[in-house]
């Protein structure tokens, strides 16, 4: 058996940051039962507030911080609707309280063709889902979760590699209570390697039983007794947004993520449906409900959300929402007139197998989708990012550009020009050129420019 | 006399006399190449394309590559470059339905086209390759027709010609205000040379030209009636 634990480090700060990707305020999950912050953003740690600190400590750190409540209740439900989608990619799924999942892996391997694409898959569709995650493999969950609290991250799938992994782990980062870490360190034993070499006759007379059943299924000595995950019958969905909103189209974001996951949710089952009710939540009245219907029963996220944004406008809210419900439990089977439906599902899924694949040989950076930036720089890293919205009017653009500009020598005439792009003196890549097009000798329509030395640089093709 | 009507019936032999396309066509919307073409770039097969680089061999294809199948993917391997985005825009494609892959060798950018026609998850493939076997390009040509996908192999022309088992062959060649294209083989039709497609993939300083022919001309009256 090969396990997976994926141990998700910050769940609720996640789901908070649909909206704002690059917050640049810190913002912090601060558990009040126990005074400590649970989860950090990259603001917050790079101001110096740590995994652990207390609430005092962190605000004498940073003084413009926001502070999410923890709420184990939510971070379940965020957890759960994070196994309904890895559950379209894997089957024995079992969840933690403590936010993390383990996925068994081995029994994925002849539908992916091995145990890396498997997990390729996984990786991939978590990644889509903009959450922070640590992993570890093993040949049990346990052993899984070991490595992912030593934060290896890294997908050992042969038993030897896997053996000397555990053995250079902490004894900190095992499941071992602060009273057993204690009897051991007392025995002069440090470290998981030793633990392991230890009779288990020696350990039966020391210790509780518990910790004999851990160390079992640490080695892989017994079979995991696990309760696995299984997704819901009826789509339910819930978000909590991180603040209330007073506005009604504001809440558009978090609708469309519930649409899109609707949408994955009717595909896998080959089903469809003519209504949805919505609930919106307050603070302290009565949630309202809406029910939206479809003339023809749809599955489509971009389908439900045209219907949906005609609610939005309408929409004017009596007080702050503080989440919003999407049930649909009235599904239908497809019928003949859809048939088409049948075939986007297998695409869908033929997709996400054909990038998996490719990224295990090529490399994951050999694989990429081109987006448009809000950047005016060609091949600028920004280009690479997820926000971004579309500037059709570009025609100037061309089709292809090289990775780096190279010396300009062909002959030619200028046929197009100049653009100066002169931008970027907020970052180190500022850039000052003068864009040209020109028509080689050969008949070839090139992109060049010159820069602010007056040298000559050719940078792209028109295709 | 029976075993010739037992080879008329096969559905694989073409006589030059019988002008029927059966195959699905995609469109490439320049009229002449259409007719040419008999409708268009076929819609599941192997088409060559010999050209250098820069001089619209791809603008040419971008109605062929925005008629989306639902829900398919657009693979460019390999290409000269990095594909910008707001090309795609300015093309209508849909970009979050495009992908490109930067293999680390020809083998692998074939190896990378034959697995996305295989995956039955592309519309078409564009694969740039310097050299190609013929039974490279056969096993590319089979994987596309059983998946109804389209694979556009970009040469450059000072590649070594070897004749490819493909459904179309074609170079091209920059021509004013446009490209010509010269058809050397095709399934189902004769070879034609010199097809002219216009190309308007660049801007150019006309519209300036032209207003600053205009405004000099203005100004030569006002001097005039001065």
């Amino acid at each position: 058996m090969l396990w997976a634990y994926i141990d998700f480090t910050a769940l609720i700060l996640d789901h908070a940051c649909i909206e704002q990707q690059n917050a640049p305020t810190a913002v912090i999950v601060y558990d009040d039962t126990h005074n400590q912050v649970v989860q950090v953003n990259e603001q917050a740690a790079n101001a110096g507030i740590s995994i652990g600190a207390g609430m005092a400590q962190a605000a004498a750190l940073c003084a413009n911080i926001t502070v999410l409540p923890f709420d184990s209740v939510r971070q379940r439900g965020y957890l759960q609707t994070l196994a309904t989608h890895v559950y379209q990619v894997a089957s024995d799924i079992v969840l933690y309280d403590s936010g993390a999942m383990a996925v068994r892996l081995d029994n994925l391997a002849q539908y992916y063709g091995c145990i890396t694409a498997a997990w390729q898959t996984v990786q991939t569709l978590l990644e889509k889902r903009n959450v922070q995650f640590q992993f570890g493999s093993g040949w049990s969950p346990l052993t899984a979760k070991l490595l992912a609290k030593a934060r290896l991250n890294k997908l050992l799938t042969c038993h030897r590699q896997i053996l000397s992994a555990i053995k250079r782990c902490e004894i900190g980062h095992s499941d071992l209570s602060d009273k057993d870490v204690a009897m051991f360190t007392r025995l002069g034993v440090h470290s998981i390697a030793d633990i392991l070499t230890l009779p288990v006759s020696e350990l039966g007379r020391r210790f509780k039983n518990e910790t004999l059943i851990y160390l079992n299924e640490l080695r892989g000595e017994t079979y995991p007794n696990v309760a696995y995950f299984r997704p819901e019958e009826y789509c339910h969905l819930h978000t909590e947004p991180a603040y209330e909103i007073s506005d009604g189209p504001r809440c558009r974001p978090w609708l469309c993520r519930l649409l899109e996951d609707l949408e994955i949710f009717l595909r896998v089952r080959n089903l469809v449906a003519s209504s949805i009710k919505l609930q919106v939540h307050y603070r302290d009245a009565a949630p309202d409900m809406y029910t939206i219907s479809s003339s023809t029963p749809i599955a489509r996220y971009r389908d439900w959300l045209t219907l949906t944004d005609v609610w939005l406008e309408t929409l004017t809210l009596t007080a702050p929402m503080t989440a919003l419900t999407l049930d649909c439990d009235e599904l239908e089977t497809i019928t003949a007139d859809n048939q088409d439906f049948f075939s986007n599902r297998h695409q869908y899924f033929a997709g996400q197998q054909l990038l998996s694949r490719l990224r295990t040989r090529l490399g994951n950076q050999a694989v990429w989708q081109p987006r448009i930036a809000d950047d005016h720089r060609i091949n600028h890293p920004s280009c690479h990012t997820e926000s971004a919205s579309a500037r059709a009017e570009d025609s100037i653009y061309p089709a292809l550009c090289m990775p780096e500009p190279g010396v300009h020598t062909d002959e030619g005439r200028i046929i197009f020009g100049p653009v100066r792009i002169q931008t970027g003196w907020w970052d180190s890549a500022g850039v000052k050129r003068d864009y040209f097009i020109l028509e080689s000798a050969q008949g070839s329509y090139l992109q060049i420019f010159r820069d602010s030395q007056q040298r000559w640089f050719v940078h792209g093709y028109y295709c | 006399m029976s075993d010739l009507s037992l080879i008329d019936n096969h559905p694989h032999i073409w006589r030059a006399g019988q002008r029927q396309a059966s195959q699905l066509r995609l469109s490439t919307q320049h009229p002449a190449l259409d007719e040419a073409l008999s409708g268009g770039l076929i819609a599941d097969g192997a088409v060559r394309i010999v050209s250098q680089t820069g001089i619209g061999e791809l603008s040419m294809l971008t109605s062929v590559l925005a008629q989306f199948r639902e829900h398919k993917l657009c693979v460019f391997i390999n290409p000269p470059g990095i594909l910008q985005p707001a090309w795609l825009a300015s093309a209508s494609i849909q970009s979050e339905r495009v992908y490109q892959v930067a293999p680390t060798d020809n083998d692998a950018a074939l190896w990378a086209a034959e697995q996305c026609l295989k995956s039955s998850a592309c519309h078409c493939v564009l694969v740039w390759s310097h050299s190609i076997s013929p039974k490279q390009a056969r096993r590319l040509q089979v994987a596309a027709s059983h998946n109804n996908a389209l694979v556009v192999l970009y040469m450059p022309p000072r590649c070594r010609r070897v004749s490819l088992p493909v459904s179309q062959d074609l170079s091209l060649q920059p021509a004013q205000g446009g490209l010509s294209v010269n058809i050397i083989k095709q399934a189902q039709g004769w070879p034609v040379e010199d097809v002219f497609v216009s190309l308007a993939h660049v801007p150019d300083n006309q519209p300036i030209t032209r207003a600053m022919a205009l405004t000099g001309s203005a100004d030569s009256k006002m001097t005039h009636a001065g």
